[in-house]
């Protein structure tokens, strides 16, 4: 399927090839071999939360960062449903996993999220697969905050070296309403994730924190889009990511401010670092602004860590090894930290030295 | 201090008649509207084109019907090519002494302050009347250290024929865009600069463009060529009277940084408020040496404009300095772009933009570190600022980093001028709307101060005249 995904709001030069997802992001055909929802693992939902069949409201200006084109293409195709509907506040922490398995090499998961008035919720979103197993994993995650209701969706990417993956959230915030994404994209051989947020309401709010790392011959693809409608939003988009081996990446970062957003507040910032001979990185940060009382901000720092740190903490008796790991899971930290489950955070924090050992730069830093 | 008091800030629309006079157009030659190869034939012909420029043209005018406009940017829909006359001759010859320049053409050019400028000791003068240049001078200080100041025409048909031959649009190839290859089809005018190694020219050159037709389109060259060691510095400003029929300027230069020179390309680009300006800028830098570009932005309706820096040796520098101000009408689409080819380059670009009365600006970059720049720098550092809730300001951002041993930093701003501070420069005894251009003055300051001194007067006049009517 040759649909444009991933695609910058406002284009710019086409040699850069940052205008959209490229060609390797094509869709693949899903199979239709029925429901695969034995692939989907979910714990207990308390009970001021429901699952629903259908989801509760179809607005046409929902769309994900990678684009209404696939919101359509999961939606006619999703072999797990996963939707659900929030009434009041929960403590409780929603855990999903999706695996990619020999019984379903195909994954198209619809999910959702409708919050009514006032409800809270986090929802935990693991997208694995097995070993040896090589399939792809499409999924798509809709948002519909209601009045003062808090989301936060945490979702990690841990998919196997042959599975390629896509994921698109749609987010539409009212009044008052925060949403909440956090996202640790690890894994896969190639990476699509886009969110978008409307910030509808007045008063509502936006936290992008988001992580990566690539390494061998990954390649992921990144558009993270903010809408600004209603008076005094805000939004902050804070992206960190380590591009090792032969690994290339591209993010694109849209705050765009409509005419009427009042006071709007967005932040966009995205740290890189760069190991090795072979790593390509694009960003693109974009911010759009028809509105004069605004404030908008981005910055990006790409390239080594800041080797006068590095030197500090040589000096108080760590490895280069160690100081560098201790620098890189600072930044790492916003995400590995709302991860709720202790273990995964572990797991996945060893999975970072490891590769950060693998991928150790032959000129030592220090 | 600006006297504030004494200026008037309820004025609509600003006042540009002493930009917008209109000569009676008495060509002596004129090419039909549209673009085909008799046209291209005929201006080879007006213009004793040597072999290889005949079939260069017609190689051009063959990209040009093969590529498409682009499909970014401001909208080109109203511009039709083919009703523009791309070719029109002022009914002059050329003129070595400003007395025999004819009187209407030297009125507005008085205007606009030329022979001022020489008279404040510019090294030379090539001011561009429609497509021609009708007066070229330079000072003999600068002719004697071996400084080549002249006419592409002449550049073309003399001594330097083979200088030309060697760099005419190599950096820019006709193939780059569209509107590169309509400008390698159709150019005429402009300037070609040599300066010989080690040579500094303590004076900055300049030349002043100006359009004055209706529907003609201009398309000047400008080639310079510095070599090992030496400095220039050259000024470029446009100004065009008004007309309501489309106008496009697709100009190109081509700047050659040999080794270890500085090169320092200033442009005040103040086109009428119906021109499209889609000027293409290019500079090749080698080791050590230099490019320094500044650039301001204030008229036209349409601009692309994104002056491109190749740091090809190593150790080489581009620094670019920019201001945009669109106001009513305007869509100015400008930025800078850099390419680090080499290891050890640093890259440093600054931007101001402010936007009013409807105006569109956009911020437009894109930054390339290629696999074996290493120890490269870049910086990138925009600000923008929104007068009124019916402006518009982008930022668009690209860096493409192949290389994991370099730095590369990007930062941007977008927002209104303070409430404090006006209420600061209030109390101490400013009125609002004075607060708030003396506030607008100081955010284009950093600009201002990397001008020439005539320019950077002519540009504070400029935002003053441009912030008048702004409140309220």
């Amino acid at each position: 399927m040759n649909e444009q995904l991933n695609n910058l709001p406002v284009l710019t030069w086409n040699h850069l090839g940052v205008n959209r997802a490229g060609q390797e992001f094509a869709l693949p055909e899903v199979p239709q071999s029925g429901s695969a929802e034995e692939n989907l693992t979910i714990s207990i939902l308390p009970s001021n939360v429901e699952r629903v069949q259908e989801f509760p409201i179809d607005h046409e200006e929902m769309e994900s960062g990678v684009g209404k084109a696939y919101d359509n293409y999961i939606l006619k195709n999703s072999n797990i449903s996963y939707l659900l509907k929030v009434k009041g506040e929960t403590e409780q922490t929603i855990r999903t996993k999706t695996c990619v398995s020999s019984g379903h090499r195909a994954i198209a998961g619809s999910f959702g999220i409708y919050a009514e008035e006032g409800s809270s919720l986090v929802w935990m979103q693991e997208s694995v697969s097995d070993e040896d197993v090589s399939g792809f994993s499409t999924e798509l995650t809709r948002i519909y905050a209601k009045k003062n209701s808090r989301i936060r969706l945490i979702q990690v990417q841990n998919l196997n070296r042959s599975t390629p993956s896509w994921n698109g959230v749609a987010i539409y915030a009212e009044d008052g309403a925060r949403v909440e994404v956090v996202r640790a994209v690890l894994g896969s051989s190639r990476s699509a994730f886009g969110t978008r947020a409307e910030l509808k309401g007045k008063d509502s709010s936006y936290q992008l924190d988001s992580i990566y790392f690539a390494d061998q011959t990954q390649l992921f693809d990144f558009n993270d889009v903010s809408n600004h409608y209603g008076k005094n939003t805000q939004a902050d988009m804070y992206t960190a990511g380590v591009l090792a081996g032969e690994s290339s990446k591209t993010l694109r970062g849209t705050i765009d401010f409509k005419k009427g957003a009042v006071y709007g507040v967005g932040h966009e910032s995205e740290d890189v670092l760069m190991f090795g001979d072979k790593v390509r990185n694009r960003t693109v940060p974009l911010i759009l602004c028809a509105e004069e009382q605004v404030e908008g901000q981005h910055a990006a720092s790409i390239g080594r860590l800041d080797e006068t740190q590095i030197y500090y903490l040589i000096s108080r008796g760590l490895t280069p090894l160690q100081a560098r790991m201790l620098l890189i899971e600072g930044r790492f930290a916003p995400v590995l930290d709302k991860i709720p489950d202790e273990k995964l955070r572990e797991e996945l924090a060893s999975q970072i030295e490891r590769r950060l050992k693998e991928n150790e730069p032959k000129s030592n830093a220090s | 201090m600006r006297n504030f008091d004494s200026e008037k800030t309820n004025v609509e629309e600003v006042d540009r008649s002493i930009y917008d006079i209109k000569d009676k157009v008495h060509p002596s030659f004129e090419v039909q509207s549209g673009l085909t190869e008799d046209i291209i034939s005929q201006i080879s012909e007006e213009k004793h084109d040597p072999a290889w420029m005949r079939v260069f043209r017609m190689k051009s005018l063959e990209q040009f019907n093969k590529i498409s406009v682009p499909d970014w940017g401001p909208n080109l829909d109203e511009l039709h090519l083919e009703d523009i006359k791309t070719y029109v001759r002022p009914d002059t010859p050329m003129r070595g002494k400003w007395s025999e320049v004819p009187k209407d053409i030297k009125d507005t050019f008085d205007r606009l302050g030329i022979p001022k400028a020489e008279r404040k000791s510019l090294a030379g003068v090539g001011a561009q009347y429609d497509s021609e240049v009708v007066y070229h001078n330079i000072t003999e200080a600068a002719a004697s250290q071996g400084v080549i100041f002249t006419d592409m025409e002449s550049a073309l048909t003399g001594p330097y024929e083979e200088m030309v031959r060697k760099h005419f649009m190599k950096l820019v190839p006709p193939s780059d865009h569209k509107f590169a290859a309509l400008h390698g089809a159709v150019w005429s005018g402009g300037t070609f600069v040599y300066v010989p190694a080690g040579v500094t020219v303590e004076i900055p050159l300049q030349s002043y463009f100006r359009l004055n037709a209706p529907g003609a389109g201009q398309f000047e060259h400008t080639l310079i060529i510095v070599d090992k060691g030496a400095y220039l510095h050259f000024i470029e400003g446009c100004s065009a009277p008004k007309y309501n029929v489309n106008n496009l300027h697709a100009g190109c230069v081509e700047i050659y940084v040999g080794e270890n020179a500085r090169v320092r390309y200033s442009t005040i680009e103040n086109w009428s408020k119906n021109m499209y300006n889609l000027n293409t800028k290019r500079a090749r830098v080698e080791k050590g040496g230099s490019i320094e570009w500044v650039s301001g932005s204030f008229g036209s309706h349409i601009s692309y404009l994104y002056p491109m820096s190749i740091l090809q040796g190593e150790g080489s520098h581009m620094e670019f300095t920019g201001i945009t101000f669109a106001g009513n009408g305007q869509n100015l689409d400008t930025g800078a772009k850099v390419v680090h080819a080499a290891p050890h380059t640093t890259s440093n670009i600054t931007t101001k933009s402010i936007s009013r009365d409807g105006g569109i600006s956009t911020f437009r970059s894109s930054v390339k570190v290629a696999p074996d720049a290493v120890g490269s720098k870049s910086s990138v550092s925009c600000e923008s600022l929104m007068l009124d809730d019916r402006s518009r300001s982008d930022t668009v951002p690209a860096m493409d980093i192949q290389c994991s041993d370099a730095d590369v930093g990007h930062e941007a701003k977008i927002g209104r001028i303070s409430e404090q501070a006006v209420f600061y420069l209030m109390s101490r005894g400013l009125t609002e709307e004075d607060a708030r251009a003396f506030i607008v003055g100081g955010f284009a300051e950093p600009i201002a101060k990397e001008l020439p001194l005539e320019y950077a007067v002519e540009m504070n006049n400029l935002i003053t005249l441009e912030m008048k009517g702004s409140i309220g």
